[in-house]
């Protein structure tokens, strides 16, 4: 089976959510899930990077 | 004068949480341990099977202390000499295990192997955030791990969590001890991570370079882990007041990785265990009864959730004494080892009757300033078994001080442990020193089976 080469859409979309999601919980007071999902966020980050699906 | 240190809470859902409730999560955690090392783990299977106990049985957390026997570590080396080079405790196929690691070894035999995936590392990593953040530390600090980051777990886990934090993590591991001091000094370090016995020895050099680390750095706090020292009264004084900062106790085992327990921004004397993370059973080390709360005895701990290579009731060896977390003024409802590790039940020696640890040579030598070093031995002379303790003093004291220091060694000794001691001046340099797992105590006795 081909391997897919490209996301769709639908799944674009998706990435971009849980990173906005991520950006928000990491400016949260309790430090558990602050740290935690800056770290998360910041690998997120990677893979929009390289997809280039950055928001800009 | 040493700021207080921020309080604050990680995760108060956890930290907080009514000691009714967190037994049942420990429970559920427990059940789910139990239940994965049964499928998946060989060497628990075996076990489990051999004592007639399936993961349905276990019902209670008292089911699992009664039914359940305790894992020692002579039986994690046994499996790993039968089944090379891993053993068969692993619960998963090698290729998706992370990272390696082993223990420090003991005389003769091969070090205990250890993998854990990527969910572990990230899991023991987070139980060090968690510690150092209610120890105190926050994202602006500077901070100095001092090891030299190899297959021994030692810091790597603080070194994952200071980033965690937000911190800005300078590691160290090929520089010389001068090296260090410099780069504290130059890049205005906040919190160095290291051994007790590295503390001191950092001290020493300090001193010998003419460097008052007290005065001149900006450090204020010391995280040491991996030997007792923290917990000895004089060993403390020694580091705190060196460095003019806080010291920091955190304890944990090669075997669970992670950190069990720790000392919180309030200092009351005990380490809050992270009894999420860690169910911790206190047992009597000959019969494994549990002793309750205020009694010495040996820690036995279970890691809830370990994937790669899960560990169920693991006898440690650690002397430890547990009492409630109300007992600190932080509010935190978790349990507390008083003191963090008392001594080793397998380095406790017996002399002339009395039971000894190496902690209790070292309170009293440690609370000599002038004393640099020191090594103890237990050798059977004529028939009399004798304690020989050889020490070193710092460069620049006057030689002449030696005979009274060893002279009041020798008399405290006598009086707090109750036999005289063997004492003697070495020249400079002379003992061995320790960045790691410092080992000053040696039995030379012939033992006769």
């Amino acid at each position: 089976m081909a391997q897919q080469t490209s996301l769709t859409q639908e799944e674009e979309t998706k990435l971009l959510a849980a990173f906005r999601v991520l950006e928000e919980f990491s400016e949260h007071d309790l430090p558990v899930v602050k740290f935690n999902c800056r770290k998360a966020k910041n690998e997120l980050w990677q893979a929009l990077f390289e997809l280039d699906l950055l928001p800009r | 004068m040493r700021a207080e240190l921020p309080h604050g809470y990680w995760n108060p859902k956890i930290e907080l949480m009514p000691k009714g409730k967190l037994r049942r999560l420990q429970l559920s955690r427990v059940q789910e341990a139990f239940r994965y090392a049964w499928k998946n783990s060989p060497f628990y299977r075996r076990l489990m099977e051999k004592h007639g106990v399936a993961p349905d049985d276990i019902l209670t957390l008292e089911d699992f202390f009664r039914k359940f026997p305790v894992t020692s570590r002579q039986e994690l080396e046994r499996d790993q000499l039968e089944n090379p080079p891993f053993g068969t405790r692993l619960a998963l196929p090698l290729e998706e295990a992370l990272r390696y690691h082993s223990t420090s070894g003991t005389t003769g035999k091969p070090p205990v192997r250890a993998f854990d995936t990527e969910r572990d590392w990230i899991w023991g990593a987070d139980a060090w955030a968690t510690s150092l953040y209610n120890f105190g530390v926050r994202p602006t600090d500077i901070v100095m791990v001092a090891f030299g980051y190899g297959s021994f777990i030692g810091f790597w886990g603080a070194h994952y969590a200071f980033e965690k934090i937000g911190c800005r993590v300078h590691p160290t591991g090929s520089m010389d001890t001068k090296t260090r001091i410099r780069v504290i000094l130059d890049l205005n370090v906040t919190v160095l991570c290291c051994t007790p016995s590295y503390a001191i020895r950092m001290l020493h050099v300090a001193s010998e370079e003419g460097i008052d680390l007290a005065a001149r750095s900006q450090l204020s706090m010391i995280v040491v882990a991996g030997e007792p020292g923290a917990t000895i009264p004089s060993t403390k004084e020694i580091i705190e007041k060196g460095f003019n900062a806080h010291l920091g106790d955190f304890m944990g085992t090669t075997e669970t990785a992670g950190m069990i327990a720790s000392t919180c921004s309030r200092r009351c004397g005990g380490l809050h265990i992270n009894e999420d993370r860690y169910l911790t059973e206190v047992v009597d080390p000959n019969t494994l009864e549990p002793v309750g709360y205020g009694k010495k005895g040996m820690m036995v701990v279970t890691p809830l959730l370990k994937e790669a290579m899960p560990l169920l009731r693991y006898a440690t060896n650690d002397m430890v004494l547990m009492e409630r977390g109300t007992v600190c003024p932080c509010g935190r409802t978790l349990d507390l080892f008083m003191g963090g590790i008392l001594g080793r039940y397998d380095d406790m020696v017996k002399i002339r009757g009395v039971q000894l640890t190496p902690q209790m040579i070292e309170e009293i030598v440690r609370g000599f300033p002038e004393v640099e070093e020191f090594f103890t031995t237990v050798e059977n002379r004529d028939g009399l078994d004798t304690l020989l303790i050889k020490f070193e003093l710092k460069s620049g004291t006057d030689s002449a001080a030696a005979e009274q220091i060893a002279s009041n060694i020798k008399q405290q000794v006598k009086t707090h442990i109750g036999f005289s001691p063997e004492v003697g001046l070495e020249p400079h340099n002379l003992l061995p020193r320790f960045e790691l797992k410092a080992r000053r105590f040696k039995d030379l006795r012939v033992k006769v089976n």
